[in-house]
């Protein structure tokens, strides 16, 4: 019994994100250009967002190599676009970013998450200065121009990323795999310990998340047109999915959704209202969240509920009491004193005459 | 023999948790481990579980050299084991505890979802959890919680369990429970070694009984040998 | 040759000393608070920045900014101990959620002191210059400031070295560091210990960054770099171990003035090439012990 009702809820889950995606679809026929663009943007870092959370979000692995998995599909566009046709970029750089995964992962997921989370924070500015010295020193290139495909091609290949990211995001969630990744996260000894490959089932994880970045760096080369290393392996591309997962909450898929989409069109608001605060904002947000909204706004908007639901029953039920007790204590006494009033009344009236 | 130690050694920085220790345990017993706190026994359990690589020595496992195998290789070859502070997954409800480890500890892999469930109910049926099923962890008793690490360690279908101070905190009644399910596991044909300070419990139920102290074994035998032992009653009962 | 050598020795063991300063303080942090605070590197910069302005502005002299900027590092250190991470501890259910959120924290923290600091002082690189007169030494030409920023580094390694292994306090910060979950057994006042040690790598770092400032140019971005070169030493000398931090830090900053030597934008590459040795052969480091679960 309890089987068909999380199915149901799956199948529930499951058809709504079908229809969102081809809702989503219809975008670029319905919408302005400008509207469209915000929505590429949003798609984008929905996507990070998700895919740092599939590994990150589970286990106490907090990556901050988003920067530099992304970093590489913008840049690997940026050189290849002349040689090879943009899916095909897209595909090499969701293996690009998969290898690199993979390589940080065999490195350091053996061992304590420390060290995975101080190896990450430097990867970003170790390949970005790679990158720049190879171009400084051999190919005499920093700056690299990415021609367009238009708006709605950007929009078509990153919706269609959002989509398999999503729907790989729910079906790993159910999965054995994805509930091993929990347990991993819950307690890794406990799971090594029920025959899970703990080190295995990680950096193939983690490798796995890295393909969307990739390709979504891919495919935003061709939106942003001018390329160098600063701007692919920006910092802050790091930090903006972590502050969004957080936001929304990581224990739940609408979670990541919800946080990626408020938060960038708040930045898109603070960007051009105080564009020289936005950092401070957004880091102070990020403490504001930890210290007040810690299982992020998702799970907050359902405790939230509850209480309000809690409240209202409450109410509800003070209200049958009220009524209760006017109907047996209050109501016979107030009928019988008006009654006796009404006497009084016709008997001084009757006096008068 | 299914479980044998040859010359196990452990050293953390000069200082030796387990210092060459040599023991066994016979397919189809139940063999107590018991000694002073800091003896080293479950730094002996985490090694026979793979969780530490010892300094020296070798571990056997029906047989097979099992020293320096990870612990997830080591439950697939039929070991599985609980620990001394209770480790669930918390936030996960018990029936996705045990449906875990019927999943990945198994040797025959080809388990489908409706096959997984209706064994994972019957497991918990038989220890009483069916009720509980649906409960995350952290909100069940320690005793229940403790019976629960024990399904999920049977859900692993070892040939041997590693018992870890399972009887501490719990009520008579319920210690004699779990004595009892002990001895049904053993007949069932699952060898048992568990550490205890549960005295009453080591005496009734176990065949064997190892005495460690300072990492190594001092002596071993029946129970009622190694009660009546002078150097283990100086040592370990005070007297 | 001689006079390369001895070049790449002296400004080895600057570097090496305003390396083991900064990690450190990066240890003291993580190994007895167990707080990863990746902002380590934005309080360098804040300390080098300070240090730029009092001297350009107010013409005071960066020693005598020691004295103020290292106590006002401490107090600001020991207050966000006190009120922010404490309170996350207090909030984690386990070791390992405390590290996730404070980690985030002062990912945060991060963000918030660069974009203070490009408010101030913007984003462009600055310097001055003080005491730059020269003086030989074997033949050779070595600026004031920099003997200077080695004698203040040195010496402050080595009062620390001693406090760490011969006092009482220092020694009962060492154990804290190997293993916190004891130290909070036995240590009466728990969060004010916490709070002096974090606030103590707060003023290390601030220290360093006055050093800093003496010999290099500055910019608030260059807060992440300093970060992870701490990072490495402190992994190199191992995450438990403080005297490692001070010992790694003088063997980095030689490998640091040998690659500079060789060709200084590849100087992240190196370290992070020892990084990588360290993960795959001996992650414990040079003086840390074997990996175990806290």
């Amino acid at each position: 019994m309890l089987i068909s009702t999380i199915l149901y809820e799956r199948k529930f889950a499951l058809t709504i994100i079908i229809v969102s995606i081809v809702a989503l679809a219809f975008a670029p026929s319905i919408l302005a250009e400008y509207t469209l663009i915000k929505l590429i943007t949003i798609l984008m870092y929905t996507i990070l967002t998700l895919s740092w959370t599939i590994f990150s979000g589970s286990t106490n692995y907090i990556s901050l190599a988003t920067a530099a998995l992304f970093g590489i599909g913008v840049y690997l566009s940026a050189v290849l676009n002349n040689s090879l046709p943009l899916p095909v970029i897209i595909l090499i750089s969701g293996l690009a970013s998969f290898i690199l995964a993979f390589l940080i992962g065999t490195l350091t997921l053996r061992l304590k998450g420390v060290y995975f989370i101080l190896f990450t924070l430097g990867v970003t500015a170790l390949i970005r200065n790679v990158v720049q010295w190879w171009e400084t020193h051999f190919t005499h290139t920093v700056g690299r121009h990415v021609p367009g495909v238009g708006n709605e091609i950007v929009y078509g290949y990153i919706l269609a990323i959002f989509s398999i990211t999503l729907l790989a995001s729910f079906f790993l969630r159910h999965s054995s795999i994805g509930m091993a990744l929990q347990g991993i996260g819950e307690n890794d000894e406990a799971a090594e310990h029920i025959g899970i490959n703990v080190t295995r089932i990680k950096i193939l994880i983690f490798a796995c998340s890295a393909i969307f970045m990739g390709a979504t760096g891919a495919v935003m080369a061709t939106r942003w047109r001018y390329v160098d290393p600063g701007i692919a392996f920006d910092p802050l591309l790091s930090f903006l999915p972590v502050l969004m997962a957080i936001f929304g909450g990581t224990s739940r898929l609408e979670g990541p959704i919800i946080g990626a989409t408020i938060f960038t069109l708040l930045r898109e608001f603070l960007l051009t209202k105080y564009p020289y605060l936005y950092m401070l904002l957004m880091g102070l947000s990020l403490i504001a969240i930890i210290l007040y909204l810690p299982g992020g706004l998702v799970v907050q908007a359902i405790r939230w509920w509850i209480w309000l639901k809690i409240q209202w029953a409450k109410t509800k039920f003070q209200w049958q009491m009220l009524k209760s007790r006017w109907r047996e204590e209050w109501r016979p006494k107030v009928s019988m004193w008006l009654a006796q009033w009404w006497l009084r009344v016709q008997w001084r009236l009757g006096r008068k005459r | 023999m299914m479980l044998e130690g040859t010359n196990v050694t452990h050293s953390f920085g000069g200082l030796m948790a387990v210092d060459g220790a040599d023991f066994h345990v016979d397919q189809g017993q139940i063999v107590g481990l018991i000694g002073p706190n800091g003896a080293g026994k479950t730094t002996l359990f985490n090694i026979i579980s793979g969780a530490i690589k010892p300094t020296q020595g070798t571990i056997k496992f029906k047989g097979e050299d099992i020293t320096g195998l990870k612990p997830h290789q080591i439950c697939r070859r039929g070991m599985a084991r609980t620990f001394q502070t209770v480790k669930l997954f918390a936030n996960m409800t018990a029936f996705e505890n045990v449906r875990l480890a019927l999943l990945f500890g198994n040797p025959d892999r080809k388990i489908d979802r409706r096959q997984a469930e209706r064994e994972v109910n019957q497991l918990m049926a038989s220890m009483g959890l069916l009720s509980d099923r649906n409960k995350p962890v952290k909100e069940l008793s320690l005793a229940t919680q403790k019976r629960l690490e024990i399904a999920r360690a049977l859900a692993t279908k070892p040939d041997m369990l590693l018992l870890d101070e399972v009887m501490s905190g719990l009520t008579p009644k319920e210690l004699s429970q779990i004595m009892q399910f002990i001895t049904q596991l053993r007949d069932r044909g699952i060898t048992i070694f568990m550490i205890e300070h549960v005295m009453p419990a080591i005496m009734e139920m176990c065949d064997r009984v190892i005495v460690f102290h300072y990492g190594s074994k001092i002596m071993e035998g029946t129970p009622h040998e190694v009660v009546n032992d002078p150097t283990v009653n100086a040592i370990y009962l005070g007297r | 040759m001689i006079h390369n050598l001895l070049d790449i020795l002296i400004t080895g063991l600057i570097l090496g000393g305003i390396y083991a300063l900064i990690a450190v303080g990066l240890s003291l942090q993580y190994g007895v608070g167990r707080v990863l605070n990746i902002a380590h590197g934005e309080f360098i910069m804040v300390g080098a920045l300070t240090t730029y302005s009092l001297y350009t502005v107010l013409g005071v002299s960066p020693l005598v900014a020691i004295a103020v900027i290292t106590p006002a590092l401490f107090v600001i250190g020991y207050l966000l101990d006190r009120t922010l991470y404490n309170y996350l501890r207090k909030k984690s259910p386990n070791a390992d959620a405390f590290s996730a959120t404070s980690l985030l924290a002062s990912f945060g923290l991060l963000f918030v002191v660069q974009n203070l600091m490009l408010l101030i002082w913007g984003a462009n690189l600055k310097g001055y210059t003080y005491l730059n007169t020269s003086v030989s030494i074997f033949g050779v030409l070595y600026g004031v400031n920099r003997l200077l920023a080695l004698g203040v580094a040195v010496s402050v390694s080595t009062v620390f070295y001693i406090f760490i292994r011969s006092t009482r306090l220092g020694k009962a910060i060492r154990a804290a560091a190997e293993n916190p979950t004891m130290a909070q057994v036995m240590t009466v006042n728990v969060k004010q210990v916490l709070a002096i040690c974090f606030g103590l790598g707060a003023a290390l770092a601030g220290l360093a960054g006055i050093l800093y400032s003496l010999m290099f140019e500055l910019q608030p971005s260059k807060g992440i770099e300093l970060t992870i070169i701490a990072i490495v030493v402190v992994v190199f000398g191992g995450l438990g171990s403080i005297t490692g931090s001070l010992i790694g830090g003088f063997l980095l900053g030689l490998v640091t003035s040998i690659v500079n030597f060789i060709d200084p934008s590849l100087s992240l590459v190196a370290f992070y090439l020892i990084f990588i040795l360290l993960l795959l052969f001996k992650p414990s480091g040079i003086l840390g012990r074997q990996i175990h679960a806290d």
